[in-house]
């Protein structure tokens, strides 16, 4: 165990409720998640192996759904978030965006990069978060957004947990958001272990649940 | 290509295009030293007082031991920077109240930024080897990312600074927020490897490879006073 965390207070048991909590749906749009478009179709391109990551992708999309179907059957608020450019040159983008391209990068107005998942696709009436940048809170007025809501409380899922996840809800963490993290709904960079990456998030304003125990917690709350 | 020993993603690998870090005048760029207070850095207070208490002295023996032995290459880098027109930041965290009221309650209780504390504690005194001088700016932040807490971003933009030089701890909390908070925000950032540190090695070593990505680049305090003594920087053509 990292030592800071074992001089870290203990944690209460965190309790939540519908009202003030929203379900963060993070990158899964053709830029990151989808194989044949993006990231998937460069690396194809060069003959680099996709399916292991493309497989987790794909093995991880139920559970959202699983989990987003209660989110709404509870009245949680469900907000999707991708990275895109909101100009047709990406003028607007973020410099390190921009230096990665339309396919890599910016996911231009129109293209498949930019389109979510069928699977994935926002209903009517949810929100979608456009961001040119890697957290959502450099670049958006989520924070505002969160707070004119009255939200106080994230749960988190789509990828990747240790970039765009991770820097997303650790600026939240930090602005005091309680964060869930719900693992099985949740896709790692082959850098690290998703296990250790998320062990070592675990503390302070964030929490690690399976997507059984976020569902129980879920359960538990009454419907508004 | 980046490197790393422990787990290469091919997707990371292949993907981050190369980006021609372009060079950068030394009056554009800022020094962050971040945390390098006694409550953070010095084994007798703060962290280190509540790691005895607990009986956790030899868990943390070698987060303080790194600290120590980094000392040197900040205090070069500093010197370096001052004499070239660079701005030298301190950032460090700490709160205005003594019961740090400023805190959302829950944060507090959770303790998820460790170590902050009151402003006039001894604990958010800088370290005795480490002193700002008048023309240093300190800034006070009430979160792991000084992003999160603080005009930071104004400021440099005020400064016109393109680019950080960033030292100090954690690696893994603290540092990486702010280096990877500048370069969300298009500043080229250099995390000096070997003038930052975190408790857990591991940790250290892993959060490098993470950042060394994008506008992020990770070298040595040696590598780092050699470019901005010679001009020439390793990430540069």
């Amino acid at each position: 165990m990292d030592p800071i965390s074992s001089i870290m207070p203990v944690r209460s048991e965190l309790t939540i409720s519908p009202d003030t909590t929203a379900l963060l749906i993070i990158d899964l749009n053709g830029k990151d998640a989808h194989p044949d478009h993006g990231l998937g179709r460069y690396l194809s391109e060069r003959g680099i192996d996709t399916s292991k990551s493309y497989g987790r992708k794909a093995e991880i999309l139920p559970n959202v759904k699983r989990l987003w179907e209660v989110c709404r059957e509870k009245g949680v608020v469900v907000i999707h978030i991708r990275v895109a450019a909101r100009t047709t040159d990406s003028r607007d983008m973020n410099r390190l965006h921009r230096l990665m391209g339309p396919l890599l990068g910016w996911s231009p107005i129109g293209s498949p990069e930019r389109e979510f998942l069928r699977e994935a696709t926002p209903l009517p009436d949810e929100i979608v978060i456009n961001k040119t940048s890697t957290s959502a809170f450099s670049s958006t007025a989520i924070d505002q957004l969160l707070r004119n809501m009255g939200i106080e409380c994230l749960i988190a899922t789509g990828g990747a947990t240790d970039y765009c996840v991770g820097y997303t809800i650790r600026d939240a963490a930090d602005r005091a958001y309680r964060v869930i993290l719900v693992s099985d709904c949740l896709c790692t960079s082959a850098r690290e272990a998703h296990e250790v990456v998320l062990d070592r998030m675990d503390r302070g304003m964030i929490w690690v649940k399976t997507l059984d125990e976020m569902l129980q917690m879920l359960e538990a709350t009454e419907r508004p | 290509m980046n490197q790393s020993e422990l787990g290469q993603d091919p997707f990371l690998e292949a993907a981050f295009p190369i980006i021609t870090v372009p060079q950068i005048q030394p009056t554009r760029m800022a020094m962050l030293i971040v945390d390098m207070t006694k409550g953070q850095a010095d084994p007798h207070y703060g962290l280190g007082a509540q790691a005895r208490a607990k009986g956790l002295e030899e868990e943390f023996r070698g987060y303080y031991e790194r600290i120590e032995a980094m000392v040197s290459s900040i205090l070069k880098l500093r010197e370096v920077i001052r004499v070239l027109g660079g701005e030298v930041i301190y950032l460090r965290s700490v709160a205005q109240t003594s019961q740090l009221n400023e805190l959302d309650d829950v944060y507090r209780a959770v303790g998820h930024c460790p170590g902050i504390c009151p402003v006039d504690s001894t604990e958010a005194e800088f370290l005795d080897e480490l002193q700002p001088s008048e023309r240093d700016i300190v800034i006070d932040k009430l979160s792991l990312s000084p992003f999160n807490s603080t005009a930071l971003d104004q400021i440099l933009r005020n400064l016109g600074i393109e680019a950080l030089i960033i030292t100090g701890v954690r690696t893994d909390e603290a540092v990486e927020l702010t280096a990877h908070g500048a370069a969300d925000r298009g500043y080229w950032v250099v995390v000096v490897s070997d003038a930052c540190t975190a408790a857990s090695e591991d940790s250290h070593e892993a959060i490098l490879r993470r950042l060394d990505v994008g506008l992020v680049r990770v070298e040595s305090a040696e590598e780092v006073l050699n470019a901005l003594l010679h001009k020439e920087w390793k990430h540069c053509p």
